[in-house]
């Protein structure tokens, strides 16, 4: 707390700040004890007190009575210059450009997928040829002849001319290889030979399959299709 | 007649038991015994109450008053112990209010406002003296004068948007008011 001597008044600064309330409690009890043994002080804070009353009662009335007033700010309206509508023009058609790049990448893209997709289709015959081939062709050295061996295909339905028909996952499109037609009890060759001229060897047989004519089962006396060709002999074209 | 006296001849009369002189002195000090009050007390019904407690005190001990300092300096000191002395009572009422919380102790007392033709005409003529004096303080003065009476900033704010120190805020405040103050000795106000 600031504490006044007798001989030391405080100054002009002080007493603004106790006038406007801005002085700590403390500092305003000392400020009040010296105004009262200080006659000079007093005198000079009446002044001060004096001038600053007027000031806030010239305020008060003539300003404090006054309604807010209303402020509304008019925007000029923006006038874009031709200069400007160039600029702008500019800058659009520069994103044309780069908008007919990213779909021509994106059309690429697609034909190579589409190309691609038919090498792998290609790849995947190749890898799997039972997918395309219906029937594929033993030699049978203890026949005599050559004879045929089916392979399990589902879904298989003989066609007109006699040839597998359609699977499900061997359906005849624009960009896929068509099966050969394969006539039944007609000698075969080794290999079937695609469309395309894409020669697809066979693979080896992992599993032996079991042949026509010889029937493990002797009870089982339900037509044959190896009899009904003998019986039929061969077509007549 | 008695406009032509000075402080002291009324003071004299006043002891001497006319009471017109110092209804006078009355009428010459209120106001800025009223500014001094409200400058301590910063409330404007406890500065009216104040002021007329000083002028009954005055009135009071008149005889005591010796001539040996002003008149003004007379009715200030006793202004300024009118003040402490409210405040002293309104901190214990404060106290008391806050004990009991109905409140029914506490009354506001303000003076019902003046609106007689007279008094208007010399609010209105005061008014153009104020208005005038502070247009003549320099800029650096009035701006000062603007941030703290009519913007109600603190000393803090003013430095810091006038980008100056504290205390130049508070040193320009206080010659812009005491060259305000000696603009109005100059042009006094009629008072009616």
């Amino acid at each position: 707390m600031e504490r006044y001597a007798q001989d030391q008044c405080p100054g002009s600064e002080s007493i603004v700040s106790y006038i406007y309330n801005e002085m700590a409690a403390g500092d305003r009890h000392a400020f009040e004890t010296h105004l009262v043994d200080c006659q000079a002080c007093t005198d000079q804070f009446a002044e001060i007190s004096v001038a600053r009353f007027e000031v806030f009662d010239w305020k008060r009335s003539e300003f404090d009575q006054l309604a807010t007033p209303v402020i509304s700010i008019h925007y000029p309206e923006q006038t874009v210059s031709i200069g400007q509508r160039l600029h702008g023009l500019i800058r659009s058609a520069a994103a044309v450009p780069a908008f007919a790049l990213v779909l021509l990448a994106i059309g690429a893209g697609y034909l190579y997928w589409i190309s691609n997709g038919q090498a792998v289709d290609a790849d995947s015959v190749a890898a799997n040829p039972a997918a395309t081939a219906s029937v594929v062709p033993v030699a049978d050295p203890s026949a005599g002849v050559a004879s045929t061996q089916e392979v399990a295909i589902t879904d298989s339905v003989p066609g007109d001319d006699g040839s597998i028909a359609r699977t499900a996952g061997n359906r005849p499109t624009k960009n896929r290889i068509p099966s050969t037609p394969v006539r039944y009890a007609k000698q075969i060759a080794p290999q079937v030979k695609l469309a395309n001229d894409v020669a697809v060897n066979s693979p080896p047989a992992t599993k032996k399959l079991p042949r026509l004519g010889v029937y493990d089962d002797e009870d089982d006396t339900s037509l044959r299709l190896a009899e009904l060709f003998d019986e039929a002999g061969p077509p007549q074209d | 007649m008695l406009r032509n006296l000075s402080d002291e001849d009324l003071v004299e009369k006043a002891v001497a038991g006319e009471h017109d002189a110092f209804a006078e002195i009355v009428r010459r000090w209120e106001r800025k015994i009223f500014a001094l009050c409200f400058g301590m007390l910063g409330r404007e019904d406890e500065a009216k109450d104040a002021a007329q407690e000083t002028f009954i005190a005055a009135y009071k001990n008149l005889s005591r008053f010796r001539g040996e300092a002003k008149v003004s300096s007379w009715l200030h000191r006793i202004a300024v112990n009118q003040c402490l002395t409210t405040k002293r009572r309104s901190k214990t009422r404060a106290e008391e209010f806050f004990d009991h919380e109905d409140g029914s102790d506490e009354r506001a007392f303000v003076a019902a406002p003046q609106h007689s033709p007279g008094r208007k005409a010399e609010a209105l003529e005061r008014t153009n003296v104020v208005r005038q004096a502070v247009r003549a303080l320099p800029t650096e003065l009035r701006e000062v004068v603007v941030m703290k009476e009519f913007e109600e900033m603190t000393f803090q704010e003013i430095s810091e948007t006038l980008d100056v120190p504290l205390s130049t805020v508070k040193s320009r405040l206080y010659t812009a008011l005491k060259q305000l103050r000696m603009r109005l000795e100059r042009t006094p106000v009629e008072i009616l």
